[in-house]
């Protein structure tokens, strides 16, 4: 099973929502109906669907503004300090979220996926 | 401001079906669903089979954090609104009263138990809701968008009788025009029926599963466990004449006391259980013999059966009564839905009066009282004013007088 499946069936589970409501490029806050409640309950999912221990902070991108403005503060360029904070992400994607930060909250099912690749890898 | 009482909808899930038909037919043909216990030999149960709160709620991804009290509760609860024609504004200014017991399926999220250690991999991040017991409250106020003044009642086998109580109170008081009141509870769970098992106060005995329920019998020997919901909508009755609704019935008077006597067992004189019944009566306005049908708690238990039939023959076999009601035991149809029994025997019992059938009491052959006028084969009498009794572990007494809208 890839873990893109393992992530969507968690979030399927978690939400009883169709397969088909969770693409890699869903927003998990905005185009499904997640509460912070249910990041736990993604969190404790993750854990029994993919064997990883996840750090909900790091995965669900919850402190994503207070790193940008952690770079800032400290004369530190954006997207370096937050490549340094989410090395599951790629450059890419953090140049992406950097730029549509301001739409809402930035956090997709791909970046979940990353994380756990990243974790399955280290 | 003191206002009439109506009850103005209602909703159930029981072992004997979920609409006045369904629970007639079963009646009629004395089909009950008592059937052995998977979890302990000797010991009966009272399930419903066919529950699924999908099939009320469709998908709602709340539905795991309801125990199956909860999810009857809610089920109820949806149905009354429905029962009612509630509209959204009356669901927002609506108060909600709920009777729950506590979650005892405690095997079903802990099942492997090692040295204390209640951790998995399988236990969600929000087990614990299972367990707070508003959560029934909480899935019902925003599955119907309820606002209003609110409160969970776990008074053991009387809650969900007191729930009804509370909020007859509250509108007859001015403090609301309609509320949500009822409750729903299940035991039929390994941890619930060794909760019962293990206080010798269910039957154990064996035999045809049918014949073990046997309120106010010779015979009895402790109660099966049953489980159901049961939820009615409650208002003012000008505010139920002024926008057209069905009245079902009156709540007339309601009584609470407490035994502060034992953990369990009733007070054996049944003094302040008595003290609750009166007080119904007299909120009610009526005298004893003007009740016509008791729905007695009738447990099928030894203490609880001989504790209240001689509180009835106290109450209504006066020499000065020119009237004495029948009684009728309804566990002896669904078994006891513990903390939701009283608002399911009177969800039953309005259901089988519209349908012109008082319910016998099953497998009373030798009964415990010369003087009660048990109902032991369906009849058909009009009937108006009824009293329900309910107690509950730790000496919890209630009851209620309701009389059927003309």
């Amino acid at each position: 099973m890839s873990t893109f499946t393992q992530v969507q069936h968690v979030i399927t589970e978690v939400l009883e929502v169709e397969p088909e409501e969770v693409t890699p490029s869903t927003y998990v806050l905005r185009d499904l109906p997640t509460e912070s409640i249910d990041l736990m309950e993604y969190g404790i999912g993750l854990n029994k669907e993919c064997g990883i221990s996840v750090s909900d902070d790091i995965v669900f991108l919850k402190s994503l503004r207070l790193h940008m403005a952690e770079a800032e503060d400290n004369g530190i360029e954006q997207q370096i300090h937050l490549r340094s904070v989410y090395p599951h992400l790629s450059t890419d994607r953090i140049q992406e979220i950097l730029q549509t930060v301001n739409a809402g909250p930035v956090l997709q099912v791909q970046d979940i996926v990353a994380y756990i690749e990243h974790a399955k890898r280290a | 401001m003191r206002n009439r009482v109506v009850i103005t909808g209602a909703g159930y899930v029981t072992s004997l079906g979920n609409t006045p038909e369904s629970i007639a037919s079963n009646v009629r043909h004395n089909l009950p669903h008592f059937t052995a216990s998977h979890e302990f030999e000797g010991c009966m149960e009272c399930a419903i089979t066919d529950f699924d709160l999908a099939t009320v709620t469709g998908r709602w991804k709340n539905r795991k954090y309801l125990s199956r009290g909860a999810q009857l509760a809610l089920a109820a609860a949806v149905r009354a609104a429905e029962d009612s024609s509630a509209t959204a504004d009356l669901l927002e200014h609506a108060g909600l009263f709920i009777g729950a017991g506590p979650n005892l399926d405690i095997s079903s999220d802990f099942p492997n138990v090692e040295n204390g250690n209640m951790d998995s991999a399988e236990l969600a991040a929000l087990w614990m809701l299972r367990y707070l017991p508003n959560t029934a409250a909480s899935a019902i106020s925003q599955f119907l968008h309820i606002h209003g003044e609110n409160s969970t009642i776990g008074t053991a086998c009387s809650a969900s009788t007191q729930a009804i109580g509370e909020a007859f109170r509250k509108i007859k008081d001015g403090y609301l025009t309609v509320a949500f009141a009822g409750g729903g509870d299940s035991r039929l769970s390994h941890g619930g029926l060794l909760g019962y098992k293990k206080a010798q106060a269910i039957w154990n005995k064996g035999g045809d599963p049918q014949k073990a329920c046997r309120p106010f019998d010779a015979e009895r020997n402790g109660f099966i466990a049953g489980e159901g919901g049961a939820m009615f909508v409650l208002e003012s009755l000008d505010h139920a004449q002024a926008r057209g609704a069905h009245i079902v019935a009156e709540i007339c008077g309601y009584g609470a006391t407490m035994d502060a006597h034992t953990m369990t067992a009733p007070h054996p004189n049944a003094v302040h259980a008595e003290k609750a019944v009166r007080h119904a009566l007299l909120e009610a306005g009526i005298s004893s013999d003007q009740v016509e049908l008791i729905a007695a708690h009738g447990t099928s238990t030894p203490l609880n059966d001989t504790m209240e039939a001689h509180m009835i023959e106290r109450i209504f076999h006066t020499e000065s009564a020119a009237h004495i009601p029948l009684v009728t035991a309804l566990k002896s149809w669904v078994g006891h839905c513990t903390a939701a029994s009283g608002a399911v025997e009177l969800g039953i019992l309005l259901a089988l009066l519209s349908k012109g059938m008082i319910p016998p009491v099953r497998n009373l052959t030798t009964p415990c009282s010369e003087q009660l006028h048990f109902v032991t084969e369906t009849m058909s009498l009009p009937v108006s004013t009824l009293l329900l009794e309910n107690f509950g572990f730790g000496g919890q007494n209630s009851a209620l007088v309701v009389r059927l809208w003309p």
